[in-house]
């Protein structure tokens, strides 16, 4: 097996950087600190005074706006609308609050017994979700067309397309997935040689386990398997960022994966028969495809500029 | 048994619609100024420097305003409607990629972007929303097929079996769901065969073409077999949840277990376990 693994915090680096050149510093941003905002202050009693920083007491806003307006509405055409300092504090919060967290985004609402609790908001920075896809075979090492997505192990596939005791075979999911997370699916045996097992795993080295297990000669066996996904790059350069491999010990083996579902960040990371993919205009000018990509950089995974 | 119609419709769109109706209702009204228009916007203008003027627009130029308080600074309130609108920018991006960390904007494409993380590791991401995120809803173990047994066949709606209530090398069996979810995603659970009269092939899937793919093989006759199942669901007719089965080579019964469904909000999940 060849494996050379890219450079991440290079790739990540170089992807925020292309992102803030372009930027430049926040244009007329709404976020701004009490040390640059304008010098006018108002205190408890005093208006609110536009473009300035207001302390020292809390200020409450009500109307009975409806047809869908707004009691507040905020805008900025030129950047966000919104910031919210982030407070250690831990006191009690009531419901509706909305605070902003090392992981994102906190929201305080009432429990079923009615007792005020903090909740996180899931992002796609910071949660995976799965994504059906239409049963998809992606290993079938029975035929060669079965075999066109094997990036290792195709020299180790005997004459009746079994793979070998102790063949290593690494599988691309290029059209399927785009930096997503992990897989779910059916992996099946069949033409066993004798006993033994075989591990589907993504990330790190071949772990101590096994994914489904064989006790005697021409058995046909399947079971489900859900793994993580690798990236990868071939010694000829080629680089896939969803692979999965396959260990297959003991005994020769056919071997068939199918894909049913998709751990993802964002599900335009399940570009199978998904017009919207991460390639496309994902967001503004595909900048969310590229923080999409950026956030599913883990481990091995380098982020590459989008197509 | 009720026959599904044959057509396959578009799964999807309703269901966007559907989830849209149950997430937040955006507001709608047309609200401009920089720093704050409270209530329906009026004819009056403030400027940075210039007070906050209520229930008119209040143009804070290049400028941020800033509320600063040891307990909730800023608390809104609306019994008719939403507090708090923040207006969708198409100049979000990228200059809010580097953003301080609380940052919160709503971009063209109605997504919540959320700057978090910390100085030396920030990070940027969208807020899942029923538009477009899943969620695994845990369900208890509930058999939703088993061809053995005449009151559990009740869930299919197309396709016939053998005289003996097997499923038959090649004929689909439609199983609809729609009494355990509404618009639901995908399930999880267990299959089983038995029944077998040799080896043999079961495809599970949503709906359309039978697909190239397997759900349970097994190699002869007389075996009881199990696998974990996940299976997209698809739609056929008016039934908005279905299953589609077909055993390939071999007539055998079939029984399924549902242990948990994908949806894009709990409550479509109308079995004990949904929200």
């Amino acid at each position: 097996m060849t494996s050379s693994e890219p450079d991440r915090s290079a790739s990540r680096r170089t992807l925020l950087r292309r992102a803030a050149v372009t930027g430049g510093a926040a244009v007329a941003a709404t976020a701004v600190t009490a040390a640059n905002a304008a010098p006018a202050s108002a205190a408890p009693g005093d208006p609110v005074v536009l473009g300035a920083l207001n302390s020292g007491g809390k200020t409450t806003v009500t109307s009975r706006a409806g047809n869908g307006a707004a009691t507040l509405v905020v805008q900025n055409d030129n950047g966000p609308a919104l910031l919210l300092k982030r407070s250690e504090s831990k006191l009690p919060v009531l419901p509706g609050s909305l605070e902003s967290t090392t992981l994102g985004l906190g929201a305080s609402g009432t429990d079923a017994g009615g007792v005020v609790r903090r909740y996180e908001t899931f992002t796609t920075a910071n949660a995976t979700m799965l994504v059906p896809i239409p049963p998809t075979r992606v290993l079938d090492t029975r035929t060669a067309a079965g075999r066109a997505r094997l990036l290792e192990g195709a020299g180790q596939i005997d004459s009746q397309g079994r793979a070998v005791a102790g063949a290593w075979l690494l599988v691309h999911l290029d059209g399927i997935v785009e930096y997503g997370d992990g897989m779910i699916g059916n992996v099946t045996v069949a033409k066993t040689e004798k006993g033994g097992f075989a591990t589907v795993y993504g990330r790190g080295a071949a772990p101590a386990a096994s994914t489904i297990n064989w006790w005697g000669a021409g058995q046909l066996l399947s079971n489900g398997v859900i793994t993580q996904t690798r990236a990868w790059s071939t010694a000829n350069g080629a680089y896939y960022p969803d692979t999965v491999a396959i260990w297959v010990q003991k005994s020769a083996s056919a071997i068939i994966l199918d894909v049913t579902g998709l751990l993802v960040f964002h599900p335009e990371s399940a570009v199978i028969n998904n017009p919207k993919r991460l390639t496309a205009d994902s967001g503004t000018s595909g900048v969310r495809a590229d923080v999409i990509k950026a956030n599913a950089e883990r481990g091995d995974r380098e982020v590459q500029p989008r197509a | 048994m009720t026959r599904a119609s044959q057509q396959d419709n578009d799964h999807d769109p309703k269901r966007r619609r559907l989830l849209r109706r149950a997430a937040t209702v955006a507001a709608t009204t047309a609200g401009a100024g920089v720093a704050a228009a409270v209530g329906m916007p009026g004819a009056a203008q403030a400027a940075p420097g210039d007070k906050l003027v209520m229930g008119t627009t209040n143009d804070a130029g290049g400028a941020s305003t800033t509320l600063t308080h040891t307990d909730s600074p800023l608390v809104l309130a609306n019994p008719a409607g939403a507090p708090l609108r923040l207006v969708p920018s198409s100049g979000l991006y990228p200059h809010v990629l580097d953003a301080e960390a609380g940052t919160v904007a709503v971009d063209d494409q109605g997504d919540l972007f959320v700057r978090a993380g910390t100085a030396a590791a920030p990070t940027n991401g969208w807020a899942w929303t029923t538009e477009w995120a899943t969620t695994s809803v845990a369900v208890p173990p509930t058999r939703v097929l088993d061809t053995r047994d005449a009151n559990l066949r009740r869930n299919i709606v197309s396709g016939s079996l053998d005289s003996l209530g097997r499923l038959q090398p090649g004929v689909p069996v439609v199983l609809a769901l729609d009494p355990y979810v509404r618009d639901g995603y995908a399930i999880k659970g267990n299959v089983t065969v038995v029944g077998m009269t040799g080896s043999g092939v079961l495809t599970v899937w949503g709906n359309g073409a039978k697909p190239t793919a397997s759900t349970v093989n097994w190699s002869t006759a007389g075996t009881i077999l199990s696998n974990f199942l996940f299976t997209k669901l698809g739609a056929v007719g008016a039934y908005r949840s279905v299953l589609t089965l077909q055993a390939t080579a071999s007539p055998t019964h079939v029984i399924v277990d549902m242990t948990s469904l994908l949806v894009g909000h709990p409550s479509q999940v109308l079995l004990g376990g949904g929200a």
